[in-house]
């Protein structure tokens, strides 16, 4: 018995002693030069057909393996892309493109006028459903001359070619969500669900060929395994990481990268709802937080401060001064509720979608100061599904936390759904006044002047205090020192093309 | 009236009455996931298209799904899919759901069966050395580190492991999971770690429990028996002791394994392993029914499965449960 007992034990001490030899053999080598490893906090999920996907984590990845006729470069300037150039006529009825002659798509297909013709179709709902591209609804006539293709609006739309950055799609492709053919720097080879997308550089590209070959974009569920992962080397990047993450990697071989997330936050105030119906609340809000607290609490005092629905980035609209419009004033606060007939304050729920820490910080640190006025701000946490179902969809909730992005880098698409009768505005605000002025901005053709009514439209939201605006998030980039040339674009994408090797 | 005679005969017989049993338990479990759906908030169409999709787009989208039907229509047409091995297609890939599980569960069941496997080898031998130094002083440090190990949950050591393998002597790579399609051995090698987590505090359980049912066999008077034909100490232990003392432990190795399938959920959270844990909260959060519904299925089915195994096995070894 005790001989074998011994055995026993002495087999098992050895089994587990090659075990955990063999552990470090799973270690994954330093990456040659030519791929790059990419953490991505969630699997492509919405699919992969360019028109219809709609998650932001999902488009920042398809921008690198679609393309329209034109797209946007690291200053939000629209640059041609499939289109080798393109004219609008004055009025902003006409636009006319000119194809390039050598594109090819990742099946080595060449792109032809009718390809662009059937793409643009497809995302018109021409066929009876919804324009999957709002501003395609607008089209009166599309034609296809030789390499050229003209497009006729029914009405003006100073604003129409942003919505040109739409993907070119082979027309021969039957199932465009499992069949991936684009004309981007890179193309889509395998996914492995909830585990990882393979990329590699298309050799035929037209324009500048991505840097490196492969990219893996790993999907990494567990934002707390991180740091772990970045510092154990199985990843070489990773976007949107956290200011505290960030500082843990002071000393490593990572470089971390700054940026903001071009986006609104804000408590948006259901103004259909009491007590919010009543511009005095909303505005007392207003006066009650200090976002500069918020900033220093939430992201270590990085981030911009902002006064309306425009985030910096926006240069030609962004208005420094509307920050201003409620500096913090207690007392003034107070004034108004008891204008409004709440002398004792109020409570009042604030949803907020659970799996965006940044917003429940904001969320606790708002409550706080609401505290100051007398008013009691619950928080109710809420999975994204149903938020997105209840509150955005439904318009069942009384103020929610959350961030608010640009689809596409128009003022219009941050500021339309704020018109009264947009099937997007979700907070059911409602002025005469703004819609006059939204429409006005969007009719003309001259620049100035859209410029005008555009921050008219800015103003009348700080005023009427819409929403309690808050600010715009920084963001956080780790990339290994081995790699360089990240950029950051004003909209939500993320350019691997420009990602090269660092040279030792 | 011959097939309610038919009925009757067969739920005579023991083990298809067993059976009739695992399968209705199944059935429940079925509505149940199904209902849980139809209650809790969040709209599989909006959550595919997401905030800019337009209401007739959504609605579409609905009818394509077949979310248009009523509820128990739904259901039926389910079932009757599951019956022909018709899982469905996952709303978020556009793939069927019997080749996402037919990838994702060999990930499972290696971790599982890795897990029961260190399991069952530390635990036998252990607990017979703590047994035949019963009341020693061995035994009783032994006792208290074992209290503690059973008390740790998988989740937490899972977390101390990376952080002292991964970070600190930087034995692995922390997330560093290989794919079994591509490197098999990698792939084993990563789920050490793992499967070691699983593994301890059931280990430690199975010790305890394997432990006293030696120590309280060896006091009956069989055993006594057996010496006095002549036997030597191992034979008495092997033959006779181990048998008797392995039902309670058997009880508990079908329910470890069905907690192991369903732990992965916590456990491939902590390791990053792209498993069916994974897949089933990445489908609830995205609300792709087919999958949660497959999985969840799949989960029942290795309880009850298991549980009936237990029986079965429990019946072989002890004839006495047989007459019962």
């Amino acid at each position: 018995m005790k001989k074998a007992g011994r055995l026993l034990l002495a087999g098992l001490l050895t089994t587990m002693a090659v075990a955990l030899g063999a552990c470090s053999g799973g270690k994954t080598e330093g990456t040659s030069s030519d791929e790059i490893t990419i953490g991505i906090p969630q699997d492509l999920e919405d699919g992969l057909d360019p028109h219809y996907v709609s998650a932001a984590g999902t488009k920042e990845i398809l921008f690198n393996i679609y393309e329209g006729l034109v797209k946007y470069d690291e200053s939000g300037d629209l640059k041609p892309a499939l289109a080798s150039s393109f004219d609008i006529s004055d009025d902003g009825m006409h636009y006319s493109f000119v194809l390039r002659s050598d594109v090819k798509f990742h099946d080595g297909s060449q792109v032809t006028v009718d390809d662009v013709v059937y793409s643009i179709e497809r995302c018109s709902g021409r066929d009876g459903g919804e324009a999957l591209v709002p501003a395609f609804s607008n089209i009166d006539t599309l034609t296809a001359e030789g390499g050229n293709i003209l497009i006729t609006l029914k009405e003006p739309d100073t604003e129409f070619l942003a919505s040109m950055t739409t993907a070119v799609i082979p027309k021969a492709n039957e199932n465009p969500d499992t069949n991936v053919i684009g004309t981007g720097p890179y193309r889509f080879v395998s996914r492995m669900p909830q585990e990882s997308i393979e990329l590699e550089a298309f050799d035929d590209y037209w324009g500048e060929k991505a840097h490196i070959k492969n990219v893996h974009l790993k999907i990494i569920a567990n934002p707390d395994a991180i740091v772990m992962e970045l510092n154990g080397g199985s990843i070489d990047m990773i976007c949107r990481i956290t200011d505290t993450q960030a500082a843990e990697l002071a000393g490593s071989d990572f470089n971390v990268l700054e940026g903001t997330m071009n986006l609104v936050q804000a408590l948006y105030l259901n103004n259909d709802e009491a007590p919010f119906d009543d511009v005095r609340v909303r505005q007392a809000l207003c006066y009650a937080i200090d976002p500069g607290q918020i900033m220093e609490l939430v992201s270590g005092g990085k981030g911009v401060e902002i006064g309306s629905s425009m985030f910096p980035a926006f240069t030609k609209y962004y208005d420094e001064s509307l920050n201003h419009n409620y500096d913090r004033d207690l007392e003034k606060a107070k004034a108004l509720l008891v204008e409004a007939g709440y002398p004792d304050g109020f409570s009042f729920t604030m949803t907020v979608p659970s799996n965006y820490q940044q917003h429940i910080s904001t969320a606790e640190v708002l409550s706080e100061q609401f505290k100051e006025i007398g008013v009691d701000a619950q928080i109710n946490l809420v999975e994204w599904d149903s938020w997105l179902s209840d509150v955005y969809v439904g318009r069942n909730f009384t103020s929610t936390v959350v961030g608010v992005d640009a689809s596409t880098l128009t003022a219009r698409a941050l500021l339309e759904r704020f018109t009264s009768d947009y099937g997007k505005n979700f907070i059911n605000f409602s002025s005469p006044d703004y819609d006059a002025a939204f429409q006005k901005a969007i009719s003309t053709t001259d620049d100035a002047e859209q410029t005008k009514y555009y921050k008219e439209c800015l103003q009348i939201l700080s005023d009427e205090a819409a929403n309690v605006y808050i600010q715009d998030l920084p963001t956080f980039v780790a990339l290994n020192k081995k790699y360089a040339g990240y950029k950051f674009y004003p909209l939500y994408v993320q350019d691997l093309a420009s990602l090269y090797v660092v040279e030792e | 009236m011959f097939r309610i005679w038919l009925l009757c005969m067969l739920l005579k017989n023991k083990i298809l009455r067993k059976i009739f049993a695992c399968l209705l338990t199944l059935l429940a479990a079925s509505f149940a996931v199904f209902a849980a759906f139809e209650i809790i908030p969040g709209d599989a169409a909006v959550s595919r298209l997401g905030s800019n999709a337009s209401e007739s787009a959504v609605a579409a989208l609905r009818v394509e799904m077949g979310l248009d039907k009523p509820f128990l229509l739904r259901y039926f047409l389910w079932l009757g899919g599951l019956f022909r091995l018709d899982l469905g297609t996952s709303y978020s890939y556009g793939i069927p759901v019997s080749e996402m599980l037919l990838d994702k569960l060999p990930i499972t069941l290696c971790l599982t069966l890795m897990s029961m496997a260190v399991t069952v080898a530390v635990s036998v031998p252990l607990s017979i050395f703590y047994a035949k130094y019963a009341r020693s002083r061995i035994d009783r440090t032994g006792y208290v580190g074992n209290q503690l190990l059973m008390a740790v949950p998988s989740f937490f050591l899972g977390i101390i492991m990376t952080w002292v393998f991964g970070s600190i002597l930087r034995w692995f790579t922390p997330g560093g999971y290989v794919s079994y399609k591509k490197s098999f051995g990698g792939f084993l090698s990563y789920l050490i770690l793992p499967s070691l987590a699983i593994a301890i505090p059931k280990c430690a359980m199975s010790v305890k429990l394997l432990r006293s049912a030696i120590l309280t066999e060896a006091d009956k008077e069989y055993v006594r028996t057996a010496y006095s034909r002549g036997l030597s100490t191992m034979e008495v232990l092997y033959r006779h002791v181990l048998k008797n003392a392995m039902i309670p432990l058997v009880t508990f190795w079908s329910m470890a394994v069905a907690d192991m399938v369903a732990g992965s959920i916590v456990i491939e959270q902590v390791f990053n392993i792209p498993g069916l844990g994974r897949i089933l909260l990445t489908s609830i959060a995205n609300r792709d029914y087919p999958v949660v519904e497959a999985v969840i299925m799949l989960i029942a089915a290795v309880v009850v499965i298991m549980n009936y195994a237990a029986d079965l096995i429990c019946r072989r070894i002890d004839p006495r449960i047989r007459e019962r």
